[in-house]
């Protein structure tokens, strides 16, 4: 009798633990249709600059469903798609299939502002150091440091590297750092580096994130504060160049400078991408990422579609030789190292 | 397939032939040391990043302390799941990784009224904490999501004591042979989460993205949930002369945050486990 009971007792469990498919919600449909639409959803309930950029979603829905049938080929599904995430205007927006790689080219809204052959040419010259990310000599009879950072992507910024920098440059009257088609990485090599030009905490900027289906379901605004340290300082002024390809954590970088009376910014808007993105995954596979916080700046605004320079200079590319905007900031470090921002 | 017969027959008698005698079973009490290895296959969904089931492959590992008294079972545990989440749809593979740590602590009282020497029936409750770090590189920035969740449950196992007697057989009845007397304790065990408490991210997910561990916990949500899943387990204990015991189990974990959840959570796992029980005392 006691077996019995027991063997009604393994059978139950046994029994539930088949159970799952029933206590599961069914697979989601993978279809053009429902692709398509999961997507737009998605981009409607979590994206987070539709207000900001006065984007009318649903109008865009309107225009891109008819393309949509479950008869069309992938390809034809994934152009559509990506061209309806295109409308956001967005770097940080992209679709990936095994085929194709959707995207939104922020380096395109404006001119080229960099010249890298001529800045090898004469600015960093043969005896340039590279360290780490960082390339690097003096300019101007070594009263000015010139640093080109061209990605935050390559690595994560080292104490070393830094204390390496400031040690060689310490001397000098001002420090130029290039972030010019610096398309973004790590941004936690933002604070690394901004850390070196303060000696207290900073208030860089707030960060919110969606929380809700509604277009202004944000959490309360979050300060993000660089804290100060006892490592090697950068006591001097900083020009930081930037242009419409420095994007993301370049932007970061660029936005931050705000927080500083002895940071300027030199050369065109930033390209933005001052969202944070979230990456997702359709029924098909393809993932696909956008952004889904909001960056709000110590001046309470929000820069989303690039960063204002202090002073906008376009590379002049008549010049001979010269990077007027490299000379520009040089010429503001050097005099008598006084700042004043726009 | 006549050997597979022969050897089904074989197995048929030994558990017919099997006489229980109760009063010689050994003391199954006292203080014990346990480590079980094994694997574990399942499935998981987190709405908030894919709508797709990936397909769970984990080693599992866990260590577990256990005090059995006349009256009262005790269970501490420690165990962690870890491998590769995997799906495979329209030609393309998809891979994310995942580690999950689960402290889990048990007491269960005898039930003496409907239980006696070879049959022990055991109520009680459970409390655990469940962490789960998701790492899917499709996501980019969103590839880390960590979710914790803790259960308090209630338990019910049953214990069934069998033992197998030593004695003469003949193979094919051709072949002599002495089968050995063996001490087995069958164990089923049934736990129902009553309230469970969820937290992770609950509209988006910002994964590994941001700058500071603020802007990614105000994405949290902290949300209770009643009967939320089941975790059964299937266990056949052989017990040595010398109190130690080898343990093989399936067991199987399911939970959910609701169907109803914006950023539902659901997974399963069948953990297949192969256990060494040492007697401390």
């Amino acid at each position: 009798m006691k077996f019995k009971i027991f063997s009604i007792i393994l059978m139950f469990i046994i029994v539930f633990s088949a159970c799952e498919k029933i206590a599961f919600d069914k697979k989601a449909e993978n279809s053009n249709i429902s692709n398509f639409n999961y997507l737009w959803e998605q981009v409607n309930q979590k994206y987070a600059f539709l207000e900001y950029k006065n984007v009318d979603w649903d109008s865009i829905y309107v225009a891109y469903r008819p393309l949509i049938s479950n008869d069309i080929s992938e390809d034809s599904l994934f152009t559509v798609m990506g061209k309806m995430l295109n409308e956001l205007k967005d770097g940080h927006v992209n679709l990936i299939s095994p085929f194709n790689i959707s995207r939104y080219d922020i380096t395109m809204l404006g001119p080229v502002n960099i010249n890298m052959r001529l800045i090898k040419e004469n600015y960093l010259l043969d005896n340039y150091y590279s360290t780490g990310s960082f390339v690097h000599n003096f300019i101007r009879n070594g009263d000015i440091a010139y640093i080109r950072y061209s990605s935050f992507a390559d690595s994560q910024i080292t104490d070393y590297e830094l204390d390496f920098l400031i040690e060689k440059y310490k001397d000098t009257k001002g420090m130029i750092i290039d972030i010019r088609q610096n398309g973004g990485g790590y941004v936690t090599n933002v604070p690394m580096l901004l850390s070196r030009f303060t000696h207290e905490d900073t208030k860089i900027y707030e960060t919110q994130i969606k929380t809700g289906v509604g277009k202004d379901n944000f959490s309360v605004l979050e300060d993000v504060i660089i804290k100060s340290n006892d490592k090697k300082k950068y006591n001097k002024n900083l020009a930081v160049l930037i242009d419409r390809g420095s994007y993301s954590a370049s932007s970061f970088f660029a936005v931050s400078t705000y927080a500083y009376d002895n940071i300027f910014l030199v050369g065109d808007y930033t390209g933005g991408g001052l969202g944070l993105p979230n990456g997702g995954q359709l029924a098909n596979g393809w993932p696909y990422r956008f952004s889904i916080t909001r960056t709000i700046a110590i001046d309470g605004k929000n820069y989303e579609n690039g960063v204002k320079p202090d002073y906008y200079i376009i590379l002049n590319p008549n010049l001979n030789a010269i990077d007027n905007v490299i000379e520009f900031a040089a010429d503001k470090l050097l005099e008598n190292n006084k700042i004043s921002k726009l | 397939m006549k050997r597979y017969f022969l050897i089904f027959n074989l197995l048929l008698s030994s558990l017919i032939y099997a006489q229980i005698y109760e009063n010689s079973f050994p003391e199954y009490k006292g203080n014990y040391f346990g480590m079980d290895l094994g694997f574990s296959s399942g499935l998981v969904r987190d709405l908030l990043t894919s709508p797709l089931f990936y397909t769970s492959s984990l080693a599992y590992v866990d260590f577990n302390y256990l005090h059995i008294s006349e009256k009262n079972i005790f269970e501490g545990k420690f165990a962690n799941h870890s491998g590769i989440n995997s799906k495979f749809i329209n030609d393309n593979f998809y891979i994310g990784f995942q580690t999950s740590f689960d402290f889990k602590f048990s007491w269960l009282k005898y039930l003496q009224t409907s239980s006696d020497e070879s049959f022990k029936n055991y109520l009680g409750l459970d409390v655990d904490n469940y962490s789960i770090i998701r790492i899917n590189p499709e996501f980019m920035n969103a590839a880390s999501s960590i979710d914790n969740i803790s259960n308090f449950a209630i338990v019910y196992q049953a214990k069934y004591n069998y033992h197998r007697l030593e004695k003469e057989k003949k193979f094919l009845g051709l072949i002599k042979y002495k089968r050995k007397e063996k001490f087995y304790v069958f164990s089923g065990k049934l736990s129902v989460p009553i309230i469970s408490m969820y937290y992770r991210p609950s509209f988006t997910n910002p994964g590994n993205a941001t700058l500071i561990e603020n802007a990614v916990f105000n994405a949290y949500s902290l949300k209770a949930k009643a009967f939320s899943g089941l975790n059964t387990e299937l266990a056949v204990f052989r017990v040595l002369p010398n109190g130690n015991m080898f343990k093989y189990a399936y067991s199987w974990m399911f939970a959910t945050n609701g169907k109803n959840a914006f950023n539902r959570l659901e997974f399963s796992h069948h953990i297949f486990s192969l256990g060494f029980v040492f007697k401390i005392n």
